[in-house]
């Protein structure tokens, strides 16, 4: 009767542990496939998976004294700060445009500005790492182009771009 | 107890069983969390890049020729010092300020091949230009002015022309001939003789007061008739009519007269202190004649150039034969400021003793008269009344007498009288 028991607990152990493991990889795999799916939504800075911030993007680029600049028919580097507010290093993945670039205040009659943004093969190369709650400052290279269209007034104007960037763990 | 022994083998096997499906269970769930990551897109922020400028236009130098501007200017580019696709070019009728106004001919538009370009038919003014770069829709700032394009499209007028009366041998290699124009203008001058059997040409140009000079030589062309011909282009490339050109006209000669006669004559004159022939008495002449007319004024200053003249007053005319049988003339001064002869070599003794002068008042006086009619222009010394001295008493045969001009003596044209002896026939008093 004792070895009934045991052999029935040892029964209901397997049993239980099988199904134990199975829930385990349920919500383990669950788990990972909510984080992966819930953070290609789109939105704006959402984190994806709420351990996930998102990365941001801005034009406040100090220097830029070596940039190369936009001409009429020409091309040109785009640059971009990407910051990581996460406990832990990211990968810019992609950057993709955002809308239509804008003249600086100082250029209000550059309406035409004539510049287009032509987003990088993802995943991006060489990989931009962006280290734990850092920030990092990424050229495009002649990811700006320009058109013959573009005014007069657009000379010597800084123009933003908006974009979408996505960062991956 | 084998029943016993038997019974515990089957939970085994499904102990075993459930182990095995729970580590299947675990590598198939484990497998695809392990491969997968955490990703986060962020929209709304922004990148940045900048544009280049067009750098200012340098200012262009011009050349006016006619009615036409070429200009000229280096090359502009971006600040990044990209080259700009094209330049436009403008003028301006003032130095600053006034109204722009669009280039026309090859600076029509934008400019985009060369450095330079030609408007042609630019109003007659004073105009500014500017050169302004483009790239594309962007325009550089305009340059500065340029300096002043004076643009005259009007031909000056026909020049005038001065030139000698006579084209003589004193001047036949170098004739001077003088006008004015426009200040700075280039004259082109043509001189021809009758039917334009010869023409010579020159180019001169005018001094900023519009004075011209030039010296040419006409001796390959024929005497007589010469014309001259003259047509300006100005400073602007404007030329004046040639069928309406400056004319004037002169007269070619450069034969030097001559001394075809020199005679003695014996006025014999009866009463006339018995006048006989190889003896001077009052009344005897002496004629001159020459190849052409002189030049009147260059015997005595008194008379006209081309007139005949006649000296006869109260003493005005003396003649004077010397002891060495050399007769001169003096004139007085008020008759004649100036006076030129010569002498006359009688090659006779004429003279007796003293100081042997002729002069005297109406009928009794010395004479000179010219006389250019006729193909031998003659000049005429006739002795009026003795004045002083005595003549020789002795008859003299006839002998060639010889005339030797004075400096000065010139035919109509400026061609002088030789001053050497010339011997007449054999002639006496």
């Amino acid at each position: 009767m004792q070895l009934r028991r045991s052999i029935v607990r040892g029964t209901r152990l397997a049993g239980s542990a099988s199904a134990a493991a199975v829930a385990l990889c349920l919500l383990g795999g669950a788990g990972t496939a909510y984080a992966y799916w819930a953070s290609t939504g789109a939105g704006t800075g959402a984190a994806a998976a709420a351990t996930m911030q998102a990365v941001t993007a801005d034009a406040l680029v100090p220097g830029g004294s070596n940039r190369t600049s936009l001409a009429p028919g020409g091309t040109a580097d785009v640059v971009l700060r990407a910051s990581n507010p996460n406990a832990f290093a990211v990968t810019l993945h992609s950057v993709a445009a955002g809308g239509a670039a804008t003249a600086d205040a100082a250029h209000a009659g550059c309406v035409t500005t004539g510049v287009s943004f032509t987003a990088p093969v993802a995943p991006l190369a060489p990989a931009v790492t962006i280290p734990a709650k850092s920030s990092v400052v990424v050229t495009l290279p002649g990811a700006a182009s320009m058109s013959t269209q573009s005014q007069s007034a657009c000379q010597g104007a800084t123009f933003e771009i908006p974009v979408t960037v996505e960062a991956r763990r | 107890m084998n029943r016993r022994i038997r019974r515990p083998a089957r939970p085994r096997i499904r102990s075993r069983v459930a182990v095995v499906l729970a580590g299947v269970a675990l590598l198939s769930w484990a497998g695809p969390g392990a491969s997968a990551f955490w990703t986060a897109t962020s929209s709304g922020g922004s990148a940045l890049t900048g544009a280049d400028a067009v750098a200012a236009g340098t200012t262009p130098s011009v050349t006016v020729s006619g009615g036409n501007v070429t200009l000229a200017w280096k090359a502009s580019a971006t600040l990044a010092g990209r080259a700009v696709s094209g330049y436009t070019v403008a003028r301006y009728g003032s130095l600053s300020g006034g109204t722009r106004i669009d280039a026309g001919g090859t600076c029509a538009g934008t400019v985009s091949a060369g450095l330079g370009c030609t408007e042609q038919g630019v109003p007659t003014g004073t105009w500014y230009y500017t050169v302004t770069p483009v790239l594309g829709q962007w325009q550089g700032a305009e340059s500065g002015r340029s300096v002043a394009a004076a643009v005259d499209t009007t031909p000056p007028a026909a020049p005038t022309v001065a030139a000698p009366h006579y084209v003589n041998s004193g001047n036949v290699a170098a004739v001077p001939v003088s006008g004015t124009t426009e200040p700075g203008a280039t004259i082109a001058l043509s001189v021809s003789d009758a039917g334009a059997a010869h023409t010579v040409t020159a180019t001169v140009t005018a001094n900023s007061s519009g004075v011209w000079n030039a010296a040419v030589n006409l001796t390959s062309l024929a005497e007589g008739t010469v014309t001259y011909s003259a047509v300006a282009t100005d400073t602007a490339g404007n030329q004046g009519n040639p069928a309406a050109p400056g004319t004037a006209a002169s007269f070619k000669d450069v034969a030097l007269p001559r001394v075809t006669a020199v005679v003695l004559a014996d006025a014999n004159i009866t009463g006339k202190n018995g006048s006989t022939k190889g003896k001077v008495d009052p009344g005897d002449n002496v004629t001159i004649q020459f190849s052409e007319p002189l030049d009147a004024s260059t015997i005595c200053s008194s008379w006209a150039s081309t007139a005949a003249g006649t000296l006869n007053g109260e003493n005005q005319v003396t003649v004077t034969i010397s002891a060495a049988n050399v007769l001169t003339v003096d004139v007085a001064s008020t008759a004649c400021p100036t006076f030129r002869l010569g002498t006359v070599a009688l090659n006779g003794a004429y003279y007796g003793s003293g100081a042997l002068t002729y002069k005297g008042a109406g009928q009794s006086a010395s004479t000179l008269s010219w006389n250019p009619s006729g193909p031998a222009p003659t000049l005429t010394i006739t002795l009026g009344a003795l004045a002083s001295g005595s003549p020789a008493t002795a008859s003299t045969t006839a002998a060639a007498s010889s005339y030797t001009p004075a400096d000065g003596m010139n035919d109509r044209a400026g061609n002088a009288l030789a001053a050497t002896a010339v011997a007449g026939s054999m002639t006496r008093f």
